[in-house]
C-alpha cells in the first residue's frame, strides 16, 4: 500500500466561489418529476376504487368516441356529469391531480380558439374547450387509477398487437429505470461541482454519451434475456377478468351514454 | 461531526427512514448494516444532502444542512468538498471521457494550478494502484476499476467524511482486501468513514462503531462493532445474518 499523500492528511482550506448552475438544478428537478409520473405510484389501484381495467379503459374509449362526435350541448353536459360523480369518488390528492393536468389543457384550449370567439364563434369555443376537458379529465382519470401493466393488459384484451404491448411495456419500464439513473449521474456531477466548472456542456455531454451506452447495454441485455427465456413474440395476460358491481354499474352508465347520444343526435 | 435528531424521509408512502437519532464524531468509523430496503442507501444520500429531512434536523459540523441552507451556493460547494459520496453504482459516478479528467475534475474547480491539479492526480492515482488507466474511458473499465476511479475521484477533493454505499458490491476478493486496506488507512489518516456494507467477512477491523437500521426503518441498535457483530441472535431477528 502506498502511503498516504501529504495533501490528503491535511483539512482542506478551500473557499468556494460563485457558479452559474441553474441548468444542472433545473435537469435535476426535470428529471425528478418525470419519475414521479413514471412510477408505478400513481397508478394504483386502491381497493375501495378497484375496477377491471378492460372496463375502464372500453368505457374511456366509447367516452371520448362519443363526446368528439356529438353536437350536441345537452349530452356533453350529461357527459360531463357523469365523469363529475366518478371524479368526486376518488381522494382529495387524486381529484387535484386529475384536474391540475385537464385544467391546464383546457385553459390552453381556449386560449389558442380565443380569436374564433371575436369571429363570432363563441358557441364553437365552450363546445371544443367543453370536449377536450371531459376528454384529458377521463384518460387522466384512467391513468391515475390504473396500473401500467393493467393498462397494457386491458389493449392486449382488446385485440392491440402483441410487438405494441411489448414496445409500450418496456418503454415504460426503461423511462424510468434510464431516469433513474440518469439522475444519480446528476447528483453524482452536482456533488463534485464544488467550484467553476468551466465545462459544464462538456460534463453534460458525458452523462449523455453514458446513459446512451448504459441504454444500449440494457436493450442487449434484455434481448439476450428474452431469448434464453425461449421468447416467442407472444404477450400473455396472466389475470382473469374481473366483473363485478362497479364493472357493471359502469357498464351500464356507458350504455345510457351511448343510448343518450343516439336520442339526442336525432 | 455528524448529528441526526429525530430525522425522517418518505419517498411518498410509508417512511424509509424513521426517526433516526445519530451522532458521529470526527474520525469515527461506523459500518451501517441492516436488510435490503431498510433505508441505508436514502440514511447515506441524506447525509450527502441529495435527500432531505421530512422530520428533524441534520448539523454537520455545527451547522444545519437545510434546504435553505443548501440553496446557498457557496454553503452547498463547501459542504459537498467536505463529505464525499461513493455511489452504489460507479457507472452513475463516471462522466468524464478519459480516468485522468475525471479526477481532475474536483481539484480543477477548487482553483488549484494545473501542476497541483495534476499532483493530486498522480497521488490518487499511485495510492489505488490504478496509474495505467489514467489514459482510459472510464465505461469499458471491469467493475473493481470502476470502482477505483470513482474513489480516486472523490479522494482528489480532499474531503474530511467519506460515505461508502455498498463498496464491496460486485468485486472481486482481491479487490475486497484492498478496498479494505484503503479504508482503513484513510480513516487513520483521520477521515471520517460512514459505509454501508453487507460483506462482514472483508471489513473486520475497520469500523469501531455500528449502526444498524431494522426492517421499521428505524436504528434497531447502535454501539461497538464487534459486539453488535458477535450478536448473532440479535443479527438472525434483524435479517442480517
Amino acid at each position: 500500500m502506498q502511503p498516504m499523500p501529504e495533501w490528503l492528511l491535511k483539512d482542506e482550506q478551500y473557499l468556494p466561489h460563485r457558479d452559474r448552475e441553474a441548468f444542472l438544478n433545473r435537469s435535476i428537478l426535470s428529471f425528478l418529476s418525470v419519475l414521479s409520473k413514471g412510477r408505478p405510484r400513481g397508478g394504483k389501484e386502491e381497493g375501495r376504487g378497484r375496477m377491471e381495467p378492460l372496463v375502464k379503459v372500453l368505457a374511456v374509449f366509447t367516452a371520448i368516441l362519443l363526446v368528439s362526435l356529438t353536437r350536441s350541448p345537452s349530452f356533453l353536459a350529461m357527459a360531463g356529469t357523469g365523469l363529475l360523480v366518478v371524479l368526486s369518488l376518488q381522494s382529495g390528492e387524486r381529484i387535484a391531480t386529475v384536474l391540475k393536468t385537464s385544467l391546464a389543457v383546457a385553459v390552453f384550449t381556449v386560449l389558442i380558439l380565443l380569436p374564433s370567439a371575436f369571429w363570432g364563434h363563441g358557441s364553437s369555443l365552450v363546445m371544443i374547450t367543453a370536449k377536450v376537458l371531459i376528454s384529458v379529465t377521463s384518460v387522466k382519470l384512467v391513468a391515475v387509477t390504473t396500473e401500467w401493466a393493467s393498462i397494457s393488459g386491458a389493449f392486449k384484451r382488446l385485440g392491440a398487437p402483441d410487438l405494441f404491448i411489448l414496445v409500450f411495456d418496456i418503454a415504460l419500464k426503461y423511462i424510468t429505470l434510464l431516469g433513474e439513473f440518469a439522475l444519480t449521474m446528476l447528483y453524482a456531477l452536482k456533488l463534485r461541482s464544488v467550484g467553476r466548472n468551466a465545462g459544464k456542456t462538456t460534463s453534460l455531454a458525458g452523462i449523455a454519451g453514458t446513459l446512451f451506452l448504459k441504454s444500449k447495454e440494457m436493450a442487449e441485455e434484455m434481448y439476450a434475456a428474452m431469448e434464453c427465456r425461449g421468447f416467442t413474440g407472444e404477450y400473455h395476460v396472466g389475470r382473469m377478468l374481473r366483473l363485478g358491481f362497479r364493472e357493471v354499474t359502469l357498464g351500464t352508465a356507458i350504455v345510457l351514454l351511448v343510448v343518450t347520444f343516439y336520442f339526442v343526435r336525432a | 461531526m455528524i448529528q441526526l435528531s429525530g430525522v425522517s424521509y418518505s419517498y411518498g408512502e410509508g417512511d424509509v427512514l424513521s426517526q433516526i437519532d445519530i451522532a458521529i464524531p470526527r474520525g469515527e468509523a461506523v459500518a451501517i448494516i441492516g436488510p435490503n430496503g431498510c433505508g441505508k442507501s436514502t440514511l447515506l444520500k441524506l447525509l450527502n444532502g441529495i435527500v432531505l429531512p421530512r422530520e428533524g434536523r441534520y448539523v454537520f459540523d455545527g451547522e444545519e444542512v437545510s434546504a435553505a441552507r443548501l440553496n446557498q451556493p457557496l454553503f452547498a460547494k463547501r459542504f459537498h468538498q467536505r463529505i464525499g459520496f461513493l455511489f452504489q453504482n460507479s457507472d452513475a459516478q463516471l462522466f468524464c471521457p478519459v480516468v485522468h479528467d475525471e479526477i481532475a475534475f474536483g481539484p480543477r474547480q477548487m482553483g488549484l494550478s494545473e501542476e497541483a491539479v495534476d499532483r493530486r492526480v498522480e497521488d490518487c492515482l499511485q495510492l489505488l494502484g490504478i496509474g495505467k488507466l489514467r489514459s482510459r474511458v472510464p465505461y469499458h473499465l471491469s467493475e473493481g476499476e470502476k470502482r477505483k476511479v470513482a474513489l480516486a475521484s472523490v479522494l482528489a477533493l480532499n474531503p474530511e467524511v467519506l460515505v461508502l454505499d455498498e463498496p464491496m458490491n460486485g468485486l472481486d476478493p482481491r479487490m475486497k482486501h484492498f478496498l479494505r486496506e484503503i479504508i482503513l488507512s484513510l480513516n487513520e489518516s483521520g477521515k471520517t468513514i460512514l459505509c454501508s456494507t453487507h460483506d462482514f467477512k472483508y471489513i473486520d477491523g475497520v469500523f469501531r462503531t455500528a449502526l444498524v437500521l431494522g426492517e421499521d426503518h428505524r436504528v434497531a441498535r447502535s454501539g461497538p462493532y464487534h459486539e453488535i457483530i458477535h450478536d448473532k441472535t440479535f443479527l438472525r431477528a434483524q435479517n442480517i445474518l
